[in-house]
């Protein structure tokens, strides 16, 4: 198929990336940075662009993942081999109660993503208000000075870049082969017209709750090793509306008709920040210009780049643009 | 936490509503007529807070009527910005739209930064201390007439609305944007209008809201969500909802604050936000949407 | 160290380095010292004052012919904008030292960003001297690397709790204190200290509020205040929230004696609130009037160069890229192991460093430079320190 084809593809050039990266501490930090955005932005569209639901909450999920990792590293000494699926659980189960209110109560659109941030903010001012999760300070996980393979502690970066570059890929692979499989069939059916798919006997609930919970899934997962990385976690980083935020600018400038489209937004737009931080003359340059840049390609690119690319490529147009949550009377 | 104390909770609440109102009422217009949710709404107040300083500060005008200078340059960019961008911005799909706006915020905030550098601008005037007394309650004079004149441009606005052609034209689009096009309606001028009032009416809360508190680039962020809030429980388009949602968030945030941690009652107005969301999605005030 | 024999030095220097260009570009490497700071984002403002007085000491240090145990090599600060953000501070923290050889870090301004920043450090066994964070696990963690020059904020409530006593002793009545801080990383954790040791002097916290920084309302918390009826209100925010605060107050005509906590925060714009403020306490790391000669002379040459005062953090900032130049003199080498093992000797009662207000600047076992609060009061419209008295421009100025 070729969707694999190009997901292999696509692999095939996170690998070489990171083996170019070995050379150099820098560009293995780079290296991570682009990863772990791309990993989470790809998981956020899984929802956005491929279910069509939209969700501004997402930082709770990455909180969650990197919260539990932190205070059962700080608190009770455990390992990452337990801390990791407990947090990927928890999301999880956070997702499951979400989108079972949500969804019961069919809530769509804008409705559903204001409720997303609305569960957000209520879990960021609860965290600075709990003692035992650190409150506004936040936690910091302990380091020795020795590497250590059990704690996930290393000197070197590369083991970081390996194990995020394999989650982006499992990422990856997971979501083309449910894109091609016939759970993706009716999450596109469903984001096209819910109610025609629903009339056509798909579970618009479950399936909905399904999608949901895999991508919270995977970003609690980059909320983990957010934390055992950066090994500081407090509530303006990992719960943040600016997370969730920057998931959506990924997919929007990358393409959010394409699973890897958000992946090719932080590719571009993460490396970007990162060199212009360094070169700019004016304090705060390189975040101006990357806001005119993002409301020039919103504006300009409304398929992203990758759907752009892909056009031109195939010379035929891309997967159906996201109907989105466009009011009847709109003229598409 | 005493009667007394109630009491005063009440009555700042109440004055937070107005003011609150007047600064989502700008938000729920230009949604409920152009369909699109303007993120950086809160930049744009920011900037009148800036206006009303600086007339303050480098020409020596009370802020409050620095209202009749500030309105009318913020009612232009309104305007401006309809022309330059959000007129482009209705064409792509909503998520784009909303990629537009955010990225208007950082952008606005990150050039007054530039422009303002970081410090606080504060603006010092004798009234700033004074207190009026009503029984157990006391009100911040500024407080008293930030509120007072959200009160009386929020009833300017909805006699416009109800009794104006402008209003009905308005309404007209925002019903229906089809329909008052094949009316002959010029749709875009109904836009750039809605826009113009939509900002403007920040030209006003600004200068107020400066005397109460102070000017600096990161200021508006927080008023945007919490006009989110207030637009979302009480209907997004609709101007009684807006009237609604103040007042509950506000007696909401300023009694949970007078009784439990400052941060427990941040989370306040976003629970109420969740419960109304999942039991009447389309607002308190709005009729039930056909879905 | 004389300034004579350095310029003789230099002037050897200069006539080697025409004979013997390779051995001279050696002795000519300068010591580059990484700077992490905020330009951008929330904490912008601080971060340009930290960065003059960063600036201004590496101008002083290489005036005086460089570091002598590096055979006149001069300092190069290398600037790293950490944006106010913790994976920024973070990952600028790794550019600086593998990329830009970086042989001593310091920054970074807030908690949050300075943790990361100071872990990647201490990984790559490379000494980071915190300028201004005040949380106190910052120099719990047995980290072999990390050194602050800023107290703990912990520390603050001992000092508030002394200097209450010593008001007492002036016969000032105090019996009940109310709390209103910020609730948020700065006002949690110095409140906590004022909750833990003010009930053991015997005085008690007959009111506590809170606040999130940025409301505009504070009306509701002014009002419990001033039923508290307290002696004496104990205040911990940012200048936003103060100004906001204190006019509340004033609406209330409650007018207790106040004390809110300064750092970096004991700042012009307070002033503006005239009477407002006249005779209000702030607790704070170090002021402009503090009366020792290191203190003055940093001063007059931060007025010089670039015509406002310095605050607290500024007086930090200086203080902290001078510990690093003389330790780097003092072990006569750019091994950052090397330089951390002077760190952990070093011992500065006089000279630039000095102007903390201790008596002497140095690191105990964690890292931890020794050093106290002092306190302000606004006296006639000005700023002024009035404790400890070794230190105090002006005697306290008592109501009644």
């Amino acid at each position: 198929m070729s969707g694999f084809r190009t997901v292999l593809c696509v692999g095939g050039l996170v690998v070489a990336s990171f083996l170019l990266a070995l050379s150099d501490r820098y560009y293995m930090d780079v290296f991570i940075l682009t990863c772990f955005y791309g990993t989470l932005a790809v998981s956020w569209n899984l929802m956005a662009g491929l279910t069509g639901l939209m969700s501004l909450g997402h930082a709770l999920f990455v909180g969650i993942g990197a919260y539990s990792v932190a205070w059962g590293a700080s608190a009770q000494g455990w390992p990452p081999l337990v801390t990791w699926p407990l947090g990927v659980a928890i999301a999880v189960a956070a997702a499951a109660i979400i989108g079972m209110l949500c969804f019961r109560y069919g809530l769509r659109g804008y409705f559903f993503a204001i409720a997303t941030l609305a569960f957000n903010e209520v879990a960021f001012f609860s965290v600075s208000a709990s003692v035992a999760l650190g409150r506004s300070d936040g936690l910091i996980l302990p380091t020795s000075s020795e590497d250590s393979l059990l704690m996930l502690q290393f000197f070197d970066k590369w083991p970081y870049g390996l194990i995020i570059g394999v989650i982006l890929i499992a990422t990856l692979a997971i979501g083309q082969h449910l894109l091609t499989s016939r759970t993706g069939y009716y999450w596109r059916a469903l984001r096209d017209n819910e109610e025609a798919a629903e009339a056509l006997g798909v579970n618009a609930r479950a399936y909905k709750l399904r999608c949901f919970m895999l991508s919270a899934g995977i970003s609690a997962f980059c909320g983990a090793f957010y934390a055992n990385y950066v090994a500081f976690v407090d509530p303006r980083s990992v719960l943040g509306i600016d997370l969730s935020i920057q998931m959506l600018v990924y997919s929007i400038i990358g393409g959010m008709s394409l699973l890897w489209g958000p992946l090719l937004g932080a590719v571009l737009l993460v490396p970007f920040s990162v060199m212009l931080r360094n070169i700019s003359a004016i304090q705060g340059g390189e975040i101006i210009a990357y806001a005119v840049l993002l409301i020039v390609l919103a504006l300009v690119l409304p398929q992203g780049i990758a759907g752009w690319l892909t056009a031109r490529w195939r010379r035929r147009s891309a997967v159906s643009r996201p109907e989105g949550f466009a009011a009847p009377e709109r003229s598409a | 936490m005493t009667f007394g104390i109630f009491l005063q909770a009440v009555g700042g609440g109440l004055a937070n509503a107005a003011i609150y109102a007047l600064i989502a009422v700008g938000l729920t217009l230009v949604f409920g007529v152009m369909r699109i949710i303007n993120f950086a709404h809160g930049e744009f107040l920011m900037i009148a807070m800036y206006g009303g300083y600086f007339a303050w500060s480098l020409l020596g005008i009370d802020p409050a009527l620095a209202i009749l200078l500030v309105t009318p340059l913020l009612a232009l960019t309104g305007m401006l910005l309809y022309s330059t961008v959000i007129r482009f911005a209705l064409k792509v799909p909503e998520i784009n739209q909303m990629a537009v706006t955010l990225g208007l915020s950082l952008l606005l905030q990150h050039l007054a930064l530039v422009f303002f550098t970081g410090d606080n601008m504060l603006v010092t005037q004798p009234r700033a201390t004074a207190g009026v007394v009503l029984g157990p309650v006391v009100i911040q004079v500024t407080h008293l007439i930030a509120c007072g004149a959200s009160l009386l441009l929020l009833g300017i606005l909805y006699l416009v609305l109800k009794r104006t052609d402008f209003g009905l034209v308005m309404r007209a689009v925002a019903q229906s944007r089809d329909g008052a096009a094949l009316s002959g309606i010029d749709i875009s001028a109904v836009y750039k209008w809605a826009m113009a009032v939509g900002i403007g009416t920040l030209g006003v809360t600004g200068p107020l809201l400066v005397s109460i508190l102070y000017a600096n680039p990161h200021v508006g962020a927080l008023f945007t969500l919490k006009a989110f809030v207030i637009v979302i429980v009480g209907g997004l388009g609709s101007f009684g909802g807006v009237l609604i949602g103040a007042l509950i968030v506000g007696l909401a945030e300023s009694i949970a604050g007078a009784w439990l941690s400052a941060s427990i009652a941040a989370a306040v107005p976003f629970a109420i936000l969740i419960l109304v969301l999942l039991l009447r999605p389309e607002g308190l005030m709005n009729r039930s949407l056909a879905r | 160290m004389s300034r004579d024999l350095n310029r003789r030095r230099l002037m050897q220097l200069a006539v080697a380095a025409s004979v013997l260009p390779a051995t001279a570009a050696k002795a000519a490497d300068p010591l580059k010292i990484g700077v992490l700071v905020p330009l951008t984002g929330a904490t912008a403002a601080d971060g340009a004052r930290l960065l003059k007085a960063h600036e201004l000491a590496v101008e002083e240090i290489n005036e005086a012919g460089g570091i002598r145990g590096l055979d006149g090599a001069k300092v190069e600060l290398l600037v790293a904008d950490t944006q106010s953000k913790p994976e920024v501070g973070r990952s600028e923290a790794e550019r600086l030292i593998s990329r830009g050889g970086a042989t001593v870090l310091m920054g970074a301004w807030t908690s949050a960003v300075t943790i990361p920043s100071m872990q990647v450090a201490e990984r790559y066994r490379t000494p980071y001297i915190v300028t201004s964070a005040v949380t106190d696990s910052i120099t719990e963690q047995k980290l072999q690397f990390v050194f602050r020059i800023s107290p703990k904020g912990s520390w603050a409530a001992k000092d508030v709790i002394d200097f209450i006593d010593f008001l007492r002793k002036k016969g000032t009545t105090i019996d009940k204190v109310a709390l209103a801080y910020e609730d948020g990383p700065f006002g949690q954790t110095v409140s906590k200290g004022y909750k833990a040791g003010l009930p053991a002097k015997g005085i008690a916290i007959v009111a506590e509020e809170t606040f999130r920084t940025g409301s505009p309302d504070l009306s509701t918390q002014a009002a419990k205040l001033k039923a508290s009826a307290a002696d004496l209100l104990l205040i911990v925010s940012y200048v936003d929230d103060e100004s906001v605060l204190l006019r509340a107050l004033a609406a209330q005509q409650y007018k207790p004696l106040m004390l809110g906590y300064g750092g970096g925060h004991v700042h012009p714009t307070l002033l503006k609130l005239g009477p407002l403020v006249e005779g209000a306490f702030g607790v704070v790391e170090w002021m402009e009037d503090v009366k020792k000669p290191a203190s003055e002379a940093f001063v007059t040459a931060y007025k010089a160069a670039y015509g406002d005062a310095p605050l607290s953090n500024a007086a930090q900032a200086y203080a902290a890229t001078w510990v690093a130049a003389l330790a780097a003199d003092a072990a006569a080498s750019r091994d950052p192991l090397k330089i951390r093992d002077a760190l952990r000797k070093i011992k500065l009662s006089s000279g630039p460093a000095s102007l903390l207000p201790n008596d002497t600047l140095a690191f105990d076992e964690n890292g931890q430079n020794i050093v106290g609060n002092v306190m302000s009061q606004v006296i006639d419209g000005q700023f002024v320190t009035v404790w400890p008295e070794a230190v105090a421009s002006k005697p306290v100025k008592l109501p009644h």
